[in-house]
């Protein structure tokens, strides 16, 4: 049986959360993940010629959602809005000196809803809905967001992921989850939330195999 | 340490300590016929089996012990189950019983067997015409937890039981006791129980003991096999310091159990007043405490040692981790503080939504509490929830 703890960092970050807060007028805000899911994030953005001027955050969630919240606003703080897309949920972990695999997809979030704040203020100022188009591959990308709480590697990389087609409106997939798996219903209930967002889509049809 | 924490576990008392000492070297024998040493092994067991069964008013009937709580539940359903053709067979159990009867039902029925998962409404309850409807000709068993571990919420056996055995006598009924014990009476003499099970750690005994008090083997069937000296279903050494602290521990907790009441109740009353008073936005999940003031009744909808609250629009992770920094033990009903991420099926059942689960906190006084505590852990929590309530996102 594994240990789980979290590191002095995290518990220093959540215990002080640094840019906790939120901007009025914000150039550029997000909100991601759910209550029903146990954890949001809200980000806000001020822009200065390209560059983060100031980040703030608030979270709905555990100890390692807002310890993330603080870690990455701090990272991005300052940076340009390129290099702040470029910030991956690994750097914000490894900066906090690690986090439980169980506790990986809290920090997949907050990158989410950095990226998702620089996307509402690039949108804003061009006045260009940068809307992708949702095809497999998309689809794809947005399984990474979805973490497998055993090892802490999102579900595409564990290879979970057996078959995948999207027509007409509605994404089947099969995922391979052993019925014994105590995070089973985790995982297909974060399917759910992600996929279901995207534009376009009407219907998630899930089949869970053993193989 | 202010420990909030008691129905997840119990320090074991100096009193139990001292009873269990001399079994683990001078007295570490096992029981044996006719050798001086096993002879009084064997006392030892059957003086420790009549504990239990004075304990809960029965003149005769049979005691097994096994590593615990959980066990016990296992044994007890496989006991009735394993060796019947499934399609024969039907069972009950509430939905929001342990997980150690919930989980082993469920095998079950992917073997088979048709099992109830009978609802609660909102409060915890068992329907009582929906118990009755659940019972067939071919139910074996119906297994309830006496005493919810989440809410606290007392089933009234009283009133479900004779319903069970009116509508077919052969069903056998099992009672998981193990968070009633430190404050309620079970009288079998007037319950007809059949299997009750609990365990040491609750009631301020040892961990790795529990045990199975049954009126007579009925139904069950072994499930474990290896050399048999005192019980057919539980093969292998017996874990003498074990027993010794389980039947110390029942007896005291009988002993005590009217003063404990006292005792938890006037803290169960100022937390949950002090609560309601200084923090806004909170739900008490489960029934409300009857006949508070009232110290002498015996309360009969909701346990004496149970507190159970929703705070809104924060995580129960955050709130039970920044009183763990003050060094305030208490629980939580948060996915993300659980191992399997899963929202409390408990909270669920009784139709709380997933917010008011994961922002949820169980609080569970005990002997070594007093009112003090009680009003620095909640002078404690008031801070923790409005900072966490500041940031949040559903502010």
């Amino acid at each position: 049986m594994a240990v789980i703890r979290y590191s002095e960092k995290v518990l220093e970050h959540f215990r002080n959360p640094k840019n906790i807060g939120l901007i009025e007028n914000a150039d550029g805000q997000s909100t991601v993940g759910s209550p029903a899911c146990g954890d949001q994030v809200s980000m806000f953005l001020k822009v200065e010629e390209d560059r983060i001027a100031d980040i703030k955050f608030l979270s709905y969630g555990c100890a390692s959602n807002i310890a993330t919240g603080s870690i990455i606003t701090e990272m991005a703080k300052g940076k340009t809005l390129a290099e702040a897309k470029a910030i991956t949920w690994k750097d914000a972990v490894d900066e906090l000196g690690g986090l439980p695999p169980v506790k990986i997809h809290c920090s997949v979030l907050a990158i989410d809803g950095l990226r998702a704040a620089i996307q509402d203020y690039e949108e804003k100022t061009t006045g260009v809905k940068s809307e992708r188009k949702v095809d497999e591959m998309a689809i794809l990308d947005e399984l990474k967001k979805v973490i497998y709480p055993k090892n802490g590697i999102n579900i595409v990389d564990t290879n979970m992921i057996r078959y995948l087609s999207f027509e007409e409106g509605t994404i089947y997939i099969e995922v391979s989850l052993e019925e014994t798996d105590v995070f089973k219903q985790n995982v297909l209930e974060e399917i759910y939330e992600h996929l279901e967002a995207l534009p376009g889509v009407d219907k998630v049809e899930i089949k869970v195999v053993e193989y | 340490m202010i420990y909030l924490d008691h129905y997840r576990t119990t320090p074991v008392s100096e009193a139990v300590v001292s009873k269990m000492a001399p079994f683990f070297r001078d007295d570490f024998f096992l029981p044996e016929p006719f050798t001086k040493r096993g002879t009084k092994a064997e006392e030892i067991i059957e003086q420790a089996n009549r504990t239990l069964l004075d304990t809960f008013h029965l003149k005769t009937g049979e005691v097994m012990y096994t590593s615990g709580g959980t066990a016990a539940n296992n044994i007890v359903i496989s006991g009735v189950l394993r060796d019947v053709e499934p399609s024969q067979a039907h069972a009950v159990c509430a939905v929001i019983d342990h997980p150690s009867i919930v989980h082993t039902y469920e095998y079950y029925r992917k073997k088979g067997v048709s099992v109830t998962f009978l609802k609660v409404d909102d409060d915890g309850w068992i329907d009582p015409e929906e118990l009755r409807w659940s019972i067939q000709p071919k139910t074996l068993l119906v297994s309830f937890t006496h005493v919810n571990h989440t809410i606290g919420v007392i089933q009234p056996l009283e009133q479900l039981l004779p319903i069970i055995k009116e509508r077919n006598p052969n069903t056998r009924i099992h009672i998981d006791a193990a968070v009633s014990l430190n404050a309620m009476d079970l009288d079998l003499t007037k319950l007809p129980i059949d299997f009750l099970t609990f365990s040491g750690h609750k009631i301020y005994g040892p961990k790795g003991i529990g045990a199975v008090v049954f009126r007579n083997n009925g139904l069950l069937k072994p499930t474990l096999f290896g050399s048999v000296t005192t019980s057919p279903f539980t093969p292998g050494a017996e874990n003498i310091p074990g027993i010794v602290g389980l039947a110390e521990a029942l007896r005291l907790a009988a002993e005590k159990r009217a003063t404990y009441r006292l005792k938890t109740r006037r803290l169960q009353e100022r937390a949950i007043n002090l609560i309601e008073s200084d923090i806004p936005d909170v739900v008490l999940n489960g029934p409300k405490p009857t006949s508070f003031g009232n110290l002498d009744a015996i309360p009969t909808q909701r346990a004496v040692d149970n507190i159970n609250f929703s705070f809104r629009y924060v995580e129960g992770e955050s709130i039970m981790l920044f009183l763990d920094f003050e060094d305030i033990v208490v629980a939580t009903g948060s996915a993300c503080a659980s191992s399997d991420l899963k929202v409390n099926y408990v909270l669920s059942a009784i139709g709380r939504d997933h917010e008011m689960a994961h922002g949820s906190l169980r609080i569970t006084p005990g002997w070594d509490n007093d009112e003090e505590q009680i009003d620095r852990f909640v002078d404690r929590l008031k801070p923790i929830v409005s900072r966490l309530r500041a940031q949040s996102t559903l502010r």
